[in-house]
Order: structure tokens, then C-alpha cells, then sequence
């Protein structure tokens, strides 16, 4: 059972050509040993694990900085969509940016689920800059013990 | 047209990607901005919490250290995070005052707050004119 990276934001023919493009490039600039990707990539994303336990999914998301309303989690079928926005402080008049090396902006990112989610029963928590979101597998999708009779 | 600045900057986040690669911790990224009376730092630390995380100074050095904390139940399906401790280290300039260094933990970022010594604050003067 695997995941793969899907993201329903930009999907055509060609924004595929492109991400092969990307990889292309990114396997020759490491052949380099020069980072050139950090010149083309324009936005950001945040960094996911997913972990699978006998009963739910966890999906972990690291979107440190951000609140609440900023963060919008949508279950469709079987795919799970994180969608969010982090702002940057409005700048005032008396401070000077030394350095930015923090992103900002907006991302979103789709999961699809191996197994069926009871979508109404997923709960989502958020602390420590990691968004935890939790989805127990519907009944048929848990793995079951046989017993065998002799 | 790009500047120069825009081209240093990006000069060192590749340093702070071969720094990752080669000491096997996590550079955390860092705005740093000042303002009349102090220099404010926010670093971006998820993963970790308040009791992991440690903030010293050595040798005219600020040394951040984050330890991961990332318990999971079960097997892990997909991975991107790095399972990787935080560490970064800050010259301070003559400017700081190294006793009035404040820690503030808001919910995976850590900001610190550098205040100057007195005598480097600007200050208005005022001027009479006779």
C-alpha cells in the first residue's frame, strides 16, 4: 500500500510536463552539487507524515506560525485536502528586516486515503506548529483477525 | 534584475541545505528584524515543544538547540518530515546586551528577543534653537 503526491490545485497535461521538467533539473543540479531549484520555486509547502495505525490514519502537517483560520481541511471521498495560508506581520515603520529566510503564502495539499475514512468522525488538532489530523478507517477497512477451527 | 543582497540570501540558504546535509541537523529558518531598542528573532520549529528546547550563550555566542519530538502510533505510510534535531548558532554583536535575552514559545516557532545595551540606542536630541 502506498501514497502518492497528488495536488488537484494545477492537474494537466502540462503542468505534469513541467513538474518532470522540475525533477529533470533537480537531478541534474545535484549532480552539480548546486542547488538551482531554490531559483525557480515560487511558493512553499509544508512537510507531511501519515502514519497508520490498526484502527485510523494519522496525517501530520508541520505549518508552524499559522492559527485556526488560517488552516481549512476538506474530506472528499477518499482524499483529504489541507488548504492554508500563512501571512506575514504587517511590517511597521520602526523595524528593519535583517533577514527572511521564512516562507509565506498559500498552499494546498491532497492526500488520497488507501482505505475508506468515516469522514464524520475525523478530528483535528493543532500544537506545537504541527497540525495533527486524525481519520478512524470505516469498519469494513479494518484489518480483521481469522480464527481457524480444527 | 535580481540584487545582490537577493543573490546572498540565496547563497546561504544553500549553505544552511549543505549544513543540514552534512552535520545531520536541522538549520531552522529565521527572520531576524531590528527595531530601535532590540533585535527580534522568529525561528520556525515544529516538531518540537517548550521543555525540549534549549537557548544558551557561549563565548558571545547564541547557541539554539530543538529536540524532535515525533511519536507516532503505528507504522508510517509516507514520510517528509526529518527526524532530525534543530540547531543553530548566532554571533551576537557588541551591540546586544547579553544578560536581557527574552525566549518566547508561540506554538512551534521560537522568537528571541535581543535588547540593545543603552549606550548603542538611538536617541533623539533635542535641539534649541536660540
Amino acid at each position: 500500500m502506498s501514497l502518492i503526491k497528488f495536488n488537484p490545485c494545477e492537474r494537466d497535461i502540462f503542468s505534469d510536463l513541467f513538474s518532470m521538467q522540475k525533477d529533470m533539473n533537480r537531478m541534474l543540479s545535484t549532480l552539480w552539487g548546486d542547488n538551482r531549484e531554490l531559483d525557480s520555486f515560487q511558493g512553499w509547502y509544508p512537510a507531511v507524515d501519515i502514519a497508520e495505525t490498526k484502527d485510523d490514519f494519522v496525517v501530520k502537517v508541520e505549518v508552524p506560525g499559522m492559527s485556526k483560520d488560517d488552516l481549512k481541511i476538506k474530506m472528499q471521498e477518499n482524499v483529504l485536502t489541507v488548504q492554508g495560508e500563512k501571512k506575514q506581520e504587517s511590517e511597521s515603520k520602526d523595524q528593519n528586516y535583517h533577514r527572511i529566510e521564512r516562507s509565506f503564502g498559500s498552499f494546498c495539499r491532497s492526500f488520497r486515503l488507501p482505505s475508506m475514512v468515516k469522514a464524520d468522525k475525523i478530528e483535528a488538532n493543532y500544537k506545537d506548529g504541527i497540525l495533527s489530523i486524525k481519520l478512524p478507517k470505516a469498519e469494513e477497512a479494518k484489518s480483521k483477525e481469522i480464527e481457524i477451527k480444527f | 534584475m535580481e540584487t545582490k543582497v537577493q543573490e546572498e540570501v540565496k547563497a546561504e540558504t544553500r549553505d544552511i541545505q549543505r549544513y543540514e546535509n552534512n552535520y545531520g541537523y536541522v538549520v531552522p529558518r529565521c527572520d531576524i528584524r531590528e527595531t530601535n531598542d532590540q533585535f527580534i528573532l522568529l525561528m520556525e520549529m515544529p516538531g518540537t515543544k517548550k521543555d525540549s528546547l534549549s537557548v544558551k550563550l557561549d563565548k558571545g555566542h547564541l547557541v539554539v538547540e530543538g529536540r524532535m519530538v515525533n511519536g507516532h502510533d503505528g507504522s508510517l505510510v509516507y514520510s517528509e518530515i526529518p527526524k532530525r534535531n534543530y540547531r543553530r548558532v548566532f554571533k551576537l554583536t557588541e551591540m546586544v546586551n547579553p544578560d536581557a535575552i527574552q525566549a518566547r514559545w508561540l506554538e512551534g516557532m521560537l522568537e528571541l528577543t535581543l535588547a540593545k545595551k543603552e549606550e548603542v540606542k538611538p536617541r533623539d536630541i533635542e535641539i534649541n534653537i536660540q
